[in-house]
């Protein structure tokens, strides 16, 4: 799904770097510097969201279930069903899915319920995303009988933790169990809002929940059969 | 930049960003943010293009091997990245640029003459 892609560094940087010609431009127009700023920033518009589309432009698909009896072309999918794609798949480089949940984190602080996800194990290495401490998931980390782990993002690491990088390695509580914190996520969004999920944990058990599809804003839903290409209907 | 925010600028028709980009560096090689506001002043502020959207048809752009990409210094003396038209990017402009005129011209005909409206 990622050939020859730009790093998320290198985009950052671009961004960056326009952010502050358009600051300097603003300045010279007779804007203070925090109103050029602003301005700059508002003119640009949501840099989430741009770089959501700059790494979806075109690669990055949800496929859902169709049910044609009744009329539902974006089904979610069973585990069973998605392990059987994934490993019939001929047409993706690669496949992940995703779950969005909550769950409540306890620990030495009061009780707080977070968002999180439940991924496949191969969701970050698939997506080129490195957590900028500890570890990503393994493929272990998805299998039955495999030790429960957690990848923290960037900002539940700050806010709860105070950026304490011992928090790599020891046991996160949640949902009443416990889970060792091999990573931290990297801070900016990239593609499937990362950046909103506080935890991510690679789902186990046959979930009782449902999942969804990997990723990406609205923009690019697929129904199976595609072609190779990746072109949606 | 001020003045005219308030005011109802015209929106992108899809696909025509790219057209834009693409004349754009006919005169150079340009970064981003330079591109951005290029199209803003030759449009005599009537297109804004909405930045965001900027990076991601550069890409597209780029993979499609229309235009090529290197980081440089730009006049303030910052990084930047700066794109250029590539031969094939050339191709295309004329292409598309033929096509949009044709398509311009043919819904001018179809509306008819400015002053006949009632």
């Amino acid at each position: 799904m990622f050939p020859r892609r730009r790093k998320q560094n290198d985009f950052n940087a671009e961004v960056e770097a326009h952010l502050q010609m358009e600051t300097e431009e603003l300045k010279e127009q007779g804007l203070s510097e925090e109103e050029a700023r602003m301005a700059a920033r508002r003119a640009f518009g949501n840099v989430t969201l741009a770089q959501e589309r700059f790494y979806e432009s075109g690669r990055l698909v949800i496929v859902w279930e169709q049910n044609p009896s009744r009329g539902w072309t974006t089904n979610i999918v069973s585990l069973a069903n998605f392990n059987d794609w994934r490993s019939q798949n001929t047409v993706f480089s690669g496949m992940a899915a995703v779950d969005p949940t909550s769950f409540n984190l306890a620990g030495s602080d009061e009780p707080i319920e977070i968002g999180g996800e439940l991924v496949t194990a191969n969701l970050l290495s698939l997506l080129g995303v490195q957590p900028i401490r500890g570890r990503g998931f393994q493929p272990e980390d998805d299998r039955p009988g495999s030790a429960p782990v957690a990848i923290a993002s960037y900002g539940l690491w700050q806010r709860r933790y105070g950026g304490d990088p011992r928090l790599i390695g020891r046991p996160i509580i949640l949902d009443g169990r416990s889970y060792p914190v091999v990573g931290i996520a990297i801070r900016a969004a990239l593609t499937i809002n990362i950046s909103r999920w506080h935890v991510l944990r690679p789902e186990l058990r046959c979930p009782r929940r449902r999942e969804k599809w990997i990723p990406s804003p609205a923009a690019s839903r697929c129904s199976i059969p595609k072609t190779r290409d990746g072109a949606c209907r | 930049m001020s003045t005219r925010e308030e005011k109802e600028r015209l929106e992108l028709l899809q696909g025509t960003l790219d057209l834009l980009i693409l004349r754009t560096l006919i005169f150079g090689p340009q970064h981003g943010q330079g591109i951005a506001r290029a199209i803003q002043r030759t449009s005599e502020d009537e297109l804004l293009v909405e930045h965001g959207a900027l990076y991601p048809a550069l890409q597209r752009l780029e993979e499609r091997g229309w235009i090529g990409a290197e980081w440089g210094t730009s006049a303030n003396n910052r990084k930047a990245r700066f794109y250029t038209l590539t031969r094939a990017g050339r191709k295309q402009l004329v292409n598309e640029t033929a096509k949009w005129r044709r398509l311009a011209a043919a819904i001018g005909r179809v509306l008819g003459p400015e002053a006949g409206e009632g």
